[in-house]
C-alpha cells in the first residue's frame, strides 16, 4: 500500500482528502504544516509522494519542499493551494515540484493525478 | 413641524468640529499614534476578529460536516466490500447447489431406470430357475440309474454267492457298486431338495409384493426428479432475484459514495474561504497606514497630500493584484486568457 504523506495547515482539507485517498487504497500521513512535516521526515518517514499546501504557518510548502529534497530526493511532491502565480509555480518547479494543483480539487481527479505521478499505485 | 431654528449653525458647528478633529492646531501626536487611527484600528481589529471568528466556526462546522461524512463514506465503502463477499458466496452457494441438483438428477435417472433393470434381472432369473429345474430332472435320471445299478448289484452278488469260493471276490465288488449306487441315489435326492427350496425362494421373491415395491419405487424416483425440478426452478427464482437486488443495492451505494465524495470535495471550499478572509488584513493594515499619513499631513496643515492620494487610489488595485494571483475556485478546469495558470500542472 502506498503512503501519501499531507501537509496542510486546514484541518477540514485534511480530512476531506485523508477520507477520499484512504477510499482510494492509500495509506495516509499528515502534518499540519511544513515544520511538523519536516519533523516526521526527519524521524524517517518515507512516504511515496507528499502533498503540501503553500501558505502555512511556521514553514510554507516552498521552504518544505526546499528541505525535504535534501532528504526524499526522487519522492514526487505535488502542491495543492489556492495560489496560482506563475512565479511560485516556476519556484516550486526548480526546487523539485512534481506539479501544481489548484483548491479545490475534485478527489477523482486529485486520485488520477496521483496515479499519474505513482505508477502502479 | 419642528422648528429648523435649532439647525441654524448646526453646519457650521458640525464643520468646525470636523476641522479641529481633522487639525485641531500644531498637533505633535499625529501620525500612527494618532486616537483617531487607534480607533480606526481597534475597529478594524475587531471586525477582523469577528471573521477571525466566523471563519472559526465556519471551519467547526465544516470539519463536523467532514468527519460525519467521512463516517458515512467508510460505512459505503464497508457495504461496497461486503457486498462483494456476499456475490463470491453466492456464486460459491450457487455452484454447491447447480453440482448438488445434478448429483440428485443423476440418481433420480438412475432410480427410474431401475424397474427395468429389475425386470430384465427378474427374467434372468427366470430363465436361470427353468434351467435349474432341468437339472432336477437329471437328478430323476441319476436317481433312476442309481436305483438300477443297485438292483445290478443285488442281483450280482446273488450270482457271486452261487459261485462259492470262486464268487467271494465278485461278491466284495457287488457290495462295494450297490454301496456306491446307495450314496448315488441318496446325494441325487438332496441335490432335488436343494433345487426345489431354491426355486421356492426364488418364486417368492418375485411374487406381487415385489411388483408392487417395484411400481412403488418408481413413482418415488419419478416424484424425486419432479421435486429436483421445483428445486431447481425455484433457485433460478432465487438467484436472480438475488442478482437483481445486488445490482440495485451496488448501483445505489456506488452513486451514495459518489455523491458523498462530490460533498467532501465541497468542503475544500472552507479553506478557499478562509484564505480569502486572511488576505483582508494587509489590504485593510495597507488602508489604515495611509489614512494615518494622510490625517497626520492634514493635522500638521499641510495641504498637498496628492502622492498620498496616489497611494490610496492604488490600495484596491494591489489588493486586487494580490487576489488575482489566487485562482478563482469555481473557474474552469484550463486557464481562460487572462486568468493565472491551470488548476492542474505536472513539470
Amino acid at each position: 500500500m502506498k503512503t501519501i504523506f499531507l501537509v496542510d495547515d486546514s484541518a477540514t482539507m485534511v480530512l476531506s482528502l485523508k477520507s477520499a485517498l484512504e477510499i482510494a487504497g492509500f495509506k495516509v500521513e499528515t502534518a499540519a504544516d511544513g515544520e511538523q512535516a519536516m519533523g516526521k521526515i526527519n524521524k524517517g518517514l518515507k512516504p511515496d509522494l507528499i502533498i503540501t499546501d503553500i501558505n502555512m504557518p511556521k514553514m510554507g510548502g516552498i521552504d518544505l519542499i526546499r528541505n525535504a529534497r535534501k532528504i526524499l530526493r526522487f519522492t514526487p511532491i505535488l502542491t495543492l493551494t489556492t495560489e496560482s502565480q506563475q512565479a511560485k509555480r516556476d519556484e516550486a518547479k526548480k526546487l523539485g515540484a512534481t506539479g501544481w494543483l489548484v483548491k479545490p480539487v475534485a478527489s477523482a481527479e486529485l486520485v488520477k493525478v496521483i496515479k499519474q505521478v505513482l505508477p502502479g499505485a | 413641524m419642528a422648528s429648523s431654528a435649532p439647525l441654524q449653525g448646526l453646519l457650521p458647528r458640525w464643520r468646525q468640529r470636523l476641522a479641529d478633529w481633522i487639525a485641531p492646531g500644531p498637533c505633535p501626536a499625529a501620525g500612527k499614534n494618532d486616537p483617531a487611527m487607534a480607533g480606526l484600528r481597534e475597529l478594524d481589529r475587531q471586525l477582523l476578529l469577528q471573521l477571525g471568528r466566523a471563519v472559526g466556526l465556519s471551519e467547526t462546522a465544516a470539519l463536523s460536516f467532514v468527519e460525519r461524512l467521512a463516517g458515512l463514506r467508510s460505512q459505503s465503502s464497508k457495504l461496497v466490500t461486503y457486498l462483494g463477499h456476499a456475490q463470491t458466496q453466492s456464486d460459491a452457494m450457487q455452484d454447491g447447489i447447480e453440482l448438488n441438483s445434478r448429483i440428485i438428477h443423476e440418481l433420480s435417472s438412475f432410480v427410474q431406470t431401475l424397474p427395468a433393470q429389475i425386470a430384465q434381472e427378474r427374467g434372468h432369473f427366470r430363465q436361470l430357475v427353468g434351467e435349474v429345474q432341468g437339472l432336477s430332472a437329471l437328478t430323476d435320471t441319476i436317481r433312476g440309474i442309481a436305483r438300477q445299478t443297485e438292483i445290478l448289484a443285488i442281483n450280482a452278488a446273488i450270482e457271486a454267492a452261487r459261485a462259492g469260493e470262486a464268487g467271494k471276490g465278485f461278491s466284495v465288488l457287488a457290495g462295494e457298486v450297490r454301496r456306491l449306487a446307495t450314496q448315488s441315489n441318496e446325494s441325487a435326492s438332496r441335490i432335488n431338495q436343494d433345487i426345489s427350496r431354491l426355486v421356492a425362494t426364488v418364486e417368492q421373491g418375485f411374487s406381487g409384493d415385489f411388483a408392487a415395491r417395484t411400481r412403488h419405487n418408481e413413482a418415488e424416483a419419478q416424484r424425486l426428479d419432479r421435486l429436483t425440478r421445483q428445486l431447481d426452478d425455484s433457485y433460478v427464482d432465487m438467484r436472480q432475484f438475488y442478482d437483481m437486488l445486488m445490482t440495485a443495492v451496488t448501483q445505489h451505494n456506488t452513486e451514495l459514495d459518489r455523491g458523498i465524495g462530490g460533498l467532501l470535495d465541497t468542503a475544500q471550499y472552507q479553506d478557499v474561504f478562509k484564505q480569502i478572509v486572511d488576505r483582508l488584513a494587509p489590504a485593510m493594515h495597507g488602508r489604515n497606514d495611509v489614512l494615518a499619513d494622510l490625517l497626520s499631513r492634514l493635522r500638521a496643515g499641510q495641504r498637498d497630500t496628492s502622492d498620498i492620494d496616489q497611494r490610496a487610489q492604488a490600495l484596491a488595485a494591489e489588493y486586487l493584484v494580490l487576489e488575482a494571483a489566487h485562482r478563482d475556485p469555481d473557474a474552469a478546469a484550463d486557464a481562460a486568457p487572462g486568468e493565472p495558470g491551470q488548476r492542474i500542472e505536472l513539470f
